[in-house]
């Protein structure tokens, strides 16, 4: 990791267009000021965090007979099995991949 | 399609096929094998999972160039019915190159959760995927509650499933008010 020591209105600047600028330091807490190209996406690292640790609990160990794994072959928990159910489409197509609804145009 | 597209499209599948083949298992209950069904492009992928067996069509896998958040290393990923399910919009989302790791997915509006237009318009520019043939899916996570097992949706950062480009992203909303962990 880079380390640099920067005072409040000094800046750093990121392949020649982020630009992170130190606005004001007080009581522990730092106030940031980015620039950077249109289309970057900036997020809080809690975020990302939570972000990962959510997908890292939704993974399924798919392998039959790994950790976790359910004492028969298509046995879904209740819940899934109620949910399956539910979200049943009533047409016969089995379409993995549906077109988006049109976009309703209002002249 | 033009025949360079085709050409390219082939070439990347059968590296893919490659690396596949290439890769030692790393459980003997891991059973991914390769279908070798017409030469044309019927081929399909089977995946011995938890729920029973799934078939992935090679034509619609779909590259993930940055993974998921947490699976940067899950490039390839298929959309797969569970067996037996009948018609259920609850879909598999099944890593191609790490056969341990899938995802239960499915469309928020099945579930009674809405990504709104305006966000999903800006979604589609943020990315650059297809605003007419891309997908959201939101990730399914299942917990243990007092009360039992319950399931929770990630709406605020669904899987985006461009189908004519075959590209796919997790992407954060800019909006707050979606949780990454709604109650279904």
């Amino acid at each position: 990791m880079l380390l640099i020591t920067r005072r409040e209105n000094e800046a750093i600047v990121i392949n020649g267009s982020i630009t992170v600028k130190v606005l004001e330091v007080r009581g522990g807490r730092v106030k940031l000021g980015f620039e950077f190209p249109a289309g970057s996406t900036v997020f809080r690292q809690e975020l990302f965090a939570k972000i990962q640790a959510e997908n890292l609990a939704a993974a399924l160990p798919t392998a039959v007979g790994t950790e976790g794994a359910l004492q028969s072959e298509n046995a879904l928990p209740p819940v899934l099995k109620s949910l399956q159910q539910k979200i049943s489409k009533p047409d016969n197509k089995n379409d993995l991949y549906p077109k988006p609804p049109e976009k309703q145009h209002h002249e | 399609m033009t025949s360079t597209q085709s050409h390219q499209k082939s070439s990347i599948m059968s590296k893919l096929a490659k690396k596949f083949k290439s890769e030692p298992s790393r459980s003997g209950a891991e059973t991914a094998k390769r279908g070798e069904g017409n030469a044309e492009a019927q081929s399909s992928l089977t995946f011995k999972t938890r729920f029973g067996e799934v078939t992935l069509r090679e034509e619609l896998l779909v590259t993930f160039p940055t993974g998921l958040f947490g699976f940067t290393d899950c490039n390839t990923f298929g959309l797969a019915q569970l067996p037996n399910s009948g018609n259920s919009a609850l879909l598999l989302l099944q890593c191609v190159n790490r056969p341990d790791v899938a995802f239960l997915v499915a469309d928020p509006a099945m579930l009674g959760l809405e990504i709104s237009a305006a966000d999903r318009a800006e979604a589609l520019e943020d990315t650059g995927l297809s605003a007419t043939d891309t997908q959201f899916v939101t990730i399914l996570t299942l917990y243990d509650g007092v009360d039992g097992q319950y399931l929770t949706a990630n709406l605020r950062a669904p899987v985006m499933i461009d189908t004519a480009n075959k590209l796919g992203t997790q992407y954060i909303l800019g909006n707050t008010a979606y949780g990454t962990q709604q109650k279904i």
